[in-house]
């Protein structure tokens, strides 16, 4: 084989060997267990510090409202969001307030709450502590009708409890009574209504948890219309990385404190991988496209001569 | 008067909204309110006209066995089902509540074991599609596509502790890296006399490479040397050139939606009733 034969071989390799080694990138990592601890970004700390001092903040119990805007394609990147922002938010005593603009959303709210909120914190209540309103269509309309008048569009939970036998209801009547409004969005209805909508028109800091695909669309909105954000795997892992560094250590609880049950971090370990297999394709793409191209101009010259 | 009524409509509805969110007082908050609702229930009779569409489309094609018409079957058996099961909310078995956080309900068990698997598998599926597309697709053909490449480069990179791990031991090389590739752009540029394009392009170098040059004096200094690393540099691709053109598309596209809504509100653009003329 010359060496230009090799480098032509080299800049069509069959898209198989490429999913093959996609693939061991992601399963290796996985059977072992590689996992990295990550340092925050100032996107993602603006969010962890903001819910560590809403209660000094506001001189009360904070009520934080978490919109699930995704479905189970987006689950693994804004899944270990969700989990690990319930965690702090029940860790610092907030009041949880559930809803969803898309229709699964509902399905993914409630995984939180049977999988994670009620095994790990079993004296959270229902009603008291946390509550989900449950999936309304309408998307941006929605938002602008909470705005003005919760009841308006949710006369009973996703329970189907009446809204006005909840405790934790008793005091909020529409947006302006809540203190911080996360969204996890994968998508439109999703984070860019919630800040035009929702955090624009009543002043309540918003911070969207998004998927990477979607992050860069976002950063137009940082750091005034949206205070903070998680963009994909990474960030999801970093938000992880703060809240078990700071009450990992110290829990009693072995569900809190031990790695395996952060999913984020557990997942960089296959990104980080899969990221590495693209960027040496890229590499050898490169390589044996500029080889080539030297020989063809060579070639061509060797003919023009 | 087939045209004058809707268009009046749109025209009284289109300008109390835009009042209204000028003015977020009684009345035009009441009427913002009530409005929005209107809109949703208005939405949700879409569904009965989308569903409808879907059935006649796919039954059609399955009665004539027109060619895919498995997938029709499938399709068609796929709606009813969940149609049914989430309207009656079927249960498994004596069951309390109706709410669709119960388990035993047969809509949970087909979410979770049906719609769930499907949807992540179909997802998955896009990480090989993009390895592969990246492989052939980043090539520095030209100058264009050398700076996407780059960027995409870095991004991969800085997105995982390995670019963490290289740039903490050669700290300011990728900048460097950076100002170099857009010295060559500016250098050949200047040839063909775009001097906006050198400027600019001589502008991000020059900033890059005295950036480098400030970071190494924090890092003599006895500073962070986390300062000239791979994930500051992606955020800051991420926060400054980025956004920078996110917000113009952004603008573009705000500009053209806002000329749109007042070609329409104003009866000029009349597309949407069925024809554009009179």
């Amino acid at each position: 084989m010359t060496s230009r034969e090799f480098f032509d071989k080299m800049q069509t390799i069959d898209r198989r060997w490429i999913f093959l080694l996609i693939s061991l990138a992601v399963i290796i990592p996985l059977l072992f267990e590689f996992s990295f601890t990550e340092l925050a970004t100032p996107e993602v700390s603006a969010i962890y510090n903001r819910i560590e001092g809403l209660q000094q903040e506001v001189g009360r119990r904070p009520r934080t409202l978490i919109s699930f805007d995704f479905d189970p394609p987006s689950e693994p990147e804004l899944m270990p969001m969700a989990i690990s922002l319930i965690r702090h938010l029940v860790i610092r005593n907030h009041q949880i307030y559930m809803m969803a603009l898309w229709p699964i959303g509902q399905q993914e709210a409630d995984d939180v709450v049977r999988q994670y909120l009620e095994p790990e914190f079993p004296q959270y209540t229902y009603g008291e502590d946390y509550m989900t309103f449950g999936f309304q269509p309408g998307g941006a309309g929605l938002i602008n009708v909470i705005v003005n008048d919760f009841r308006k569009f949710f006369s009973v939970d996703s329970r189907n409890n009446p809204i006005d036998s909840l405790p934790m209801m008793a005091d909020v009547v529409n947006l302006f009574d809540m203190d911080l409004i996360l969204d996890l969005s994968a998508g439109a209805p999703g984070i860019k209504e919630w800040v035009q909508f929702g955090g624009d028109r009543t002043g309540v800091p918003v911070a969207g948890c998004v998927t990477a695909v979607q992050a860069p669309l976002m950063y137009p909105y940082y750091p005034r219309q949206m205070f903070g954000m998680l963009g994909g795997m990474k960030a999801a892992a970093e938000y992880e990385s703060l809240v078990l560094e700071a009450y990992g250590a110290e829990s009693d609880d072995p569900r809190i404190s031990a790695d395996a049950r952060f999913l984020g971090i557990r997942r960089m370990g296959p990104q980080t991988f899969a990221h590495l297999v693209i960027i040496l394709f890229i590499i050898i793409g490169n390589i044996a496209f500029f080889a080539t191209r030297g020989q063809r101009g060579a070639s061509r010259l060797t003919v023009d001569s | 008067m087939k045209k004058q009524v809707p268009l009046f409509i749109t025209f009284l509805f289109g300008t109390v909204m835009i009042l209204a969110t000028f003015i977020p007082h009684y009345p035009f908050k009441l009427a913002d309110t009530e409005m929005s609702m209107f809109f949703d229930i208005l939405a949700a009779f879409a569904i009965l006209l989308g569903g409808g569409n879907l059935m006649r489309i796919h039954v059609t094609k399955v009665a004539k066995h027109k060619k895919g018409w498995a997938y029709s079957l499938i399709t068609v058996v796929g709606f009813l089902t969940m149609l049914i099961v989430g309207l009656f909310k079927l249960p498994l078995g004596p069951t309390s509540g109706v709410g669709l956080e119960n388990s035993q309900l047969y809509m949970y068990k087909l979410y979770q074991f049906v719609l769930r698997p499907l949807q992540s598998t179909m997802f998955a599926l896009l990480a090989f599609y993009v390895a592969s597309a990246s492989y052939r697709a980043f090539r520095a053909k030209n100058r264009e596509a050398t700076m996407l490449l780059l960027a995409a480069f870095f991004i991969l990179l800085g997105r995982t502790l390995i670019g963490t791990a290289i740039t903490a031991y050669l700290p300011g090389i990728v900048e460097i890296f950076f100002a170099i590739v857009l010295g060559w752009v500016a250098w050949d540029q200047s040839k063909s006399k775009n001097w906006v394009i050198v400027g600019l392009m001589g502008a991000i170098g020059l900033f890059l490479l005295g950036r480098t040059i400030y970071g190494y004096g924090v890092v003599l200094t006895g500073g962070e040397m986390e300062f000239i690393t791979i994930p500051k540099l992606v955020n800051w691709i991420m926060i400054y050139p980025q956004m920078a053109g996110q917000r113009a598309i952004m603008i573009g596209i705000c500009l053209g939606v806002i000329s749109m809504s007042l070609r329409i509100i104003l009866g000029v653009e009349r597309s949407y009733l069925g024809s554009d003329t009179e």
